[in-house]
């Protein structure tokens, strides 16, 4: 068994990434961890970095934090993007 | 003043319009230990001079300009100052802030603020060059929009480098979503350049030949090159993309405003993404004074049907012209900016009207018999910016449109679900459906449905990692935190894009604020931003505000988001005050948000007013 996660990367990480969305197909038990690892593999994004903010199915993830040890399920998508600021 | 040793400049400068006659004021140092300057200061001025029986056109009525401490000091985009007036849009206190050049020259002619009170009989123009202050004839300006008035302003003073201020035709109309423009940037919410246009102020042209005093020269410096320094990184992208690159991130977190607030995710965004944007339109970056940023966009339109169009683009207008009207033509958007800029009107308040008046035509509740011929359905850039002329020119419905969504609402009540407004302020460009925190920004902003004023919690509420964005408990907290740190932030004189790099926060340690002006204001820095708050809800309770005036419009307590991520997220009016609840409980205000006499001595506000 196999989970599809799509990736997007979003405005400046679009150029540091070389494309808009991509789906990974990952092992069966993987946590967002092993994907973050993929992507810093594939696309040269590591982690953590203050200026790359990540979004699993719609919530902010802290990259230092125990959630990077969540698991993921077919159909997730993470969002990768620089940290937003308003005003 | 002599607590102070640098940054103020220690006078305002009154202009009677009436009497065509100025003359200077002291300021008073205990004023500005408590309010710091630009919004807290304009804010107390307001309250002492505008009265809750003055109409917005009412000759009585006053425009307060403040700088702040840091406005015009060497230090990264110190550009901002603010303004204080009785709001056409909503008919109740506006405060606004705006970059440019304006506000540092205002200081270099010794100035802190300037006060326009009275009405001309004829069209005219304000030059103050340092102590010098003249007023020029401008009947003959009648007409002109604003680009070219300001034009006219750096040639009748006589200086390219001048801050100048202008109105456009639909001030000059009393449009009642008209904005000011600053040397590009805008006093754009609110509709104070309809203040102007009511007085026959055409504009105002400033040059001073002083300097900026800072305590201490040696620090001020090595500030600004850590500060640069630290820009070039953290702020790279908005140097890159501009306030643009949070199109698609908005899109994506469930919360674009959709064809007129109706659902929180566009299909067709990469019609104008920052991707876009920067491929087919990307002109040059804008810079306001002393910014190394430089965030603003200016694009053109090179082919098409809006070949020619050029504007300075923000994400606020992208969103609200675009997304907001199912407009997925990047080059419309420019086209309607440069129409909005030049005619004179607000892009936010524009494009929610212009979203509203497709909404009720696709309903069958308007005809083209009132868009002037317009087939105004959701989608059409020709029709986005056809209806915008409409409100400038006070055409068709535009007359109706002109008057803001509150002149809408009481003249057609029947169309409440479709107007999506606060105070008579229509909604920024965020649906509190994809963030509850935002609701409260919006019901509870001192200025109607503003993300800044009322505090933009998306950063706190998706990225901290401390918040639930669809839960309720917590909101009321953040939400306060978030205003009272925005409202210090707009007594400086900087911009928030900047303050980051010399750690305006919520708990600031750095010695900015003592090497600029030799007092120790930065550990009072978030009690002055409550203070501020708290005095602007004092004017809002003044002139009538209570808890039913801080509700949502139906559609955002009523309907669940039919698409997108935020897909079936919704909030209640019962959910909405639970959140209201315990703000108020947060500010310490009464149930029916009234500051409570405890708070309002606590804050030393008691003594500030009386």
């Amino acid at each position: 068994m196999k989970v599809r996660v799509t990736v997007k990367y979003l405005s400046a990480l679009r150029d540091r990434a070389g494309t808009a969305n991509e789906v990974f197909v990952m092992p069966a038990g993987s946590v967002l961890r092993d994907l973050t690892a993929r992507i810093e593999k594939e696309r040269g994004i590591s982690l953590p970095d203050p200026y790359v903010m990540i979004v699993l199915n719609g919530k902010g993830i802290r990259q230092h934090s125990r959630r990077l040890d969540t698991g993921l399920s077919d159909g997730d998508t993470l969002l990768l993007l620089p940290p937003v600021s308003g005003g | 003043m002599k607590e102070f040793k640098g940054a103020y400049m220690g006078k305002i400068l009154r202009v009677d319009l009436t009497k065509k006659a100025s003359r200077t004021e002291d300021l008073k140092g205990e004023d500005l230990k408590l309010l710091l300057g630009g919004r807290g200061l304009g804010a107390k001025i307001y309250y002492d001079e505008i009265g809750p029986d003055v109409d917005p056109f009412d000759e009585r009525n006053k425009v307060i300009f403040m700088t702040g401490p840091l406005t015009g000091v060497r230090l990264p985009s110190t550009t901002k100052f603010q303004l204080a007036t009785k709001s056409p849009e909503t008919g109740r206190y506006l405060c606004s802030n705006c970059g440019g050049d304006f506000g540092p020259q205002l200081k270099r002619a010794g100035y802190d603020g300037l006060i326009v009170e009275g009405s001309s009989d004829d069209w005219t123009s304000i030059i103050i060059k340092d102590g010098d202050v003249s007023f020029i004839d401008a009947s003959s300006w009648k007409g002109f929009n604003s680009d070219i008035t300001l034009q006219r302003l750096k040639d009748s003073i006589g200086d390219a480098r001048a801050g100048c201020m202008s109105i456009g035709p639909a001030a000059e109309r009393l449009v009642r979503i008209s904005f000011i423009n600053v040397d590009n940037r805008a006093f754009g919410r609110g509709g104070a350049g309809g203040v102007l246009g009511a007085k026959r102020l055409k504009g105002i042209a400033v040059k001073g030949s002083g300097r900026v005093p800072v305590a201490d020269p040696e620090r001020v410096n090595q500030i600004w090159k850590e500060a640069v320094k630290d820009l070039r990184t953290s702020r790279a992208n908005h140097t890159k993309y501009g306030t643009p690159q949070y199109i698609e991130a908005i899109n994506e977190f469930g919360c674009m405003p959709t064809r007129n607030f109706q659902t929180t995710f566009f299909e067709r965004i990469e019609g104008v993404d920052a991707h876009t944007m920067k491929k087919r339109y990307y002109v040059k970056n804008f810079h306001c004074f002393n910014c190394p940023v430089g965030c603003g966009m200016v694009c053109e339109v090179k082919e098409g049907p809006f070949a020619g169009a050029r504007a300075r683009t923000e994400y606020e207008t992208v969103a609200l012209l675009g997304p907001n009207c199912g407009v997925d033509d990047f080059g419309a958007i420019v086209a309607g900016n440069q129409l909005c800029d030049e005619m004179g009107i607000d892009t936010m308040s524009g494009g929610n009207l212009v979203g509203l008046t497709m909404e009720l035509f696709e309903r069958g509740l308007i005809t083209k018999e009132h868009t002037d011929g317009i087939e105004a359905k959701f989608g059409s850039g020709e029709a986005m910016v056809g209806l915008l002329r409409l409100i400038a020119e006070r055409r068709g419905i535009g007359d109706l449109l002109a008057e803001g969504a509150r002149g809408v609402m009481k003249k057609h009540p029947e169309w409440a679900p479709y107007i999506m407004a606060v105070k008579g302020l229509p909604y920024a460009a965020y649906d509190p459906r994809g963030f509850y925190g935002n609701a409260l920004t919006y019901g509870t902003s001192s200025r109607g449905a503003c993300h800044n004023v009322g505090g933009w919690t998306i950063r706190a509420e998706l990225q901290s990692g401390d918040y639930d964005r669809w839960a309720l408990e917590g909101k009321g907290k953040l939400v306060k935190q978030i205003q009272d740190n925005r409202a210090y932030v707009d007594s400086l004189g900087i911009c928030t894009v900047v303050r980051g790099s010399m750690d305006f926060r919520d708990h600031p340690a750095s010695d900015v604020m003592e090497a600029v002006t030799g007092y120790g204001f930065t550990p009072d820095l978030m009690n002055i931003g409550t203070r501020i708050y708290n005095l602007e809800r004092l004017i809002l309770s003044r002139e009538g505000v209570k808890r039913k005036d801080d509700q949502l419009p139906p559609r955002t307590v009523n309907e669940k988001v039919p698409s997108g991520p935020s897909k079936g997220k919704f909030l209640t009016r019962e959910m909405y005050n639970l959140m209201l609840d315990e703000y108020y409980e947060e500010r310490g205000w009464d149930s029916d948000g009234v500051p409570k006499e405890e708070t309002v001595k606590r804050l030393k506000l008691h003594t500030l007013l009386s």
